[in-house]
């Protein structure tokens, strides 16, 4: 199934009520021809819970909460892969093309222009990313990517732009497995400390150990005793652990891919920088390929 | 190729729908509200800063401190380079994008500053 025939199909309503009010407000007669999009009414039959359409090359289906509606597709295409989620009145889509360039962009449904990150989008992001981790390991490759792609981008920095490529093979990834179970350094550049920087640098547990009571879920070697607390640019600390410490995606989760710039990432944020602040966005947009291409390490 | 066809669908409707909106949109220029508050940090200002921000951008704000942050910034000498470009969110009217260039050095990244209008202005909201 091509990707534009499964859009067609699976989000054939996708862009449905919104243009279709609007020409309709506005009195304009003109034909809705076939090719035009159809705005998703995401308020209406969208059931609680995870409702999953699988066939065999793709994964389509939608989430709601309490608090938040999704739909998603995730299909497997000749080229590489194309993904997409709706939620809050926006589109984010992943494409892998044939030459292998992975294109990212979010952009609002309703009329294709530019969006911001925001709490609430993560927050719905993860809630579908955990409905996901529900469902075990034992999954399609499709809702896999889903999974492993909606744990990053639940990271997604406030001021980065949405609209991205990486050219495979660029960037690069380089995989940690080797030394998973081990203290390993992390550093990130956050302008006025360069990477390497003693504010900037510590050794962190490479492990899949839960996250503790604190907002970061992380323990640092403090007054030698480990503590679950935030550290900002500390000289004194040199060694972390928790909340799966250098695992790409947020916190911990069943996929284990290690890498060094997802440890990088993690050293940023939680060492005095949030995760929706611009401090990190360099070290989030280098975990923008590992989290597709790394190999797992368990 | 899904953002295309949405964005020309969208200038199609923009254009079907070229009527009056009535829009309270703030007659003051976003840009400056930016440059304004990169102006603050450099001066130090605490209360010029809380001016210039809203929503989770003064929450973060009232949690950790000004004077935390202001040191922050002094701290990391982030400095504005430059305003690219300033878009219209596309899921708020009331929203503004604003691309900016802010350096360190000769580092220099481009981020996106979210503010939303605010009586006859703006505030920033996502920084």
């Amino acid at each position: 199934m091509s990707w534009s025939s499964g859009r067609e199909s699976s989000f054939g309503a996708l862009f449905l009520v919104v243009p279709l009010a609007l020409s309709l407000g506005c009195g304009a007669d003109e034909p809705i021809d076939g090719d035009e999009p159809v705005a998703l009414e995401l308020d209406a039959d969208v059931p609680l819970g995870l409702a999953l359409e699988p066939d065999d090359d793709a994964v389509a289906g939608t989430f709601s909460d309490e608090l938040h509606r999704l739909r998603f597709r995730s299909e497997t295409t000749p080229e590489g892969f194309e993904l997409e989620l709706e939620l809050n009145g926006m589109i984010i889509s992943a494409r892998l093309d044939e030459d292998g360039v992975l294109e990212y962009d979010g952009f609002a449904s309703s009329n294709g222009e530019p969006t911001q990150m925001t709490d609430d989008d993560r927050a719905a992001i993860v809630a579908l990313n955990r409905s996901i981790e529900a469902l075990g390991t034992d999954v399609s490759e499709d809702l896999a990517r889903l999974r492993r792609f909606t744990s990053v981008w639940s990271e997604f920095p406030d001021t980065l732009d949405m609209h991205h490529q990486v050219q495979v093979g660029f960037r690069g990834w380089n995989s940690l497995c080797g030394q998973y179970g081990q203290f390993v350094q992390g550093t990130h550049d956050d302008w006025s400390y360069s990477r390497g920087h003693d504010r900037t640098t510590y050794y962190a547990l490479l492990s899949m150990d839960p996250s503790g009571p604190c907002s970061d879920g992380t323990y640092f070697w403090n007054n030698n005793t480990w503590q679950c607390f935030e550290p900002d640019h500390s000289k004194n600390i040199e060694y972390a652990y928790g909340s799966c410490f250098g695992r790409c995606g947020a916190g911990c989760g069943s996929d284990t891919q290690f890498t060094k710039d997802c440890l990088d990432h993690d050293s940023c944020v939680r060492f005095g920088h949030s995760t929706a602040s611009f401090w990190c966005n360099d070290e989030f947009s280098s975990t923008t390929d590992d989290w597709l291409f790394a190999p797992s390490c368990l | 190729m899904i953002r295309r066809r949405v964005v020309l669908w969208g200038l199609w409707v923009a254009t079907a729908c070229s009527v009056e909106t009535g829009s309270t949109e703030p007659q003051a220029d976003p840009a400056k509200v930016v440059r304004e508050y990169f102006a603050a940090i450099e001066a130090g200002d605490c209360d010029a800063m809380r001016a210039r921000l809203g929503g989770p951008a003064l929450g973060r704000l009232d949690e950790d401190g000004c004077a935390a942050r202001l040191r922050e910034y002094e701290e990391h000498g982030a400095s504005l380079r430059g305003i690219d470009q300033v878009d219209v969110d596309g899921r708020d009217a009331d929203r503004r994008l604003v691309k900016t260039r802010v350096g360190m050095g000769d580092a220099e990244r481009t981020i996106i500053i979210g503010l939303r209008a605010h009586g006859t202005g703006w505030r920033i909201e996502r920084i």
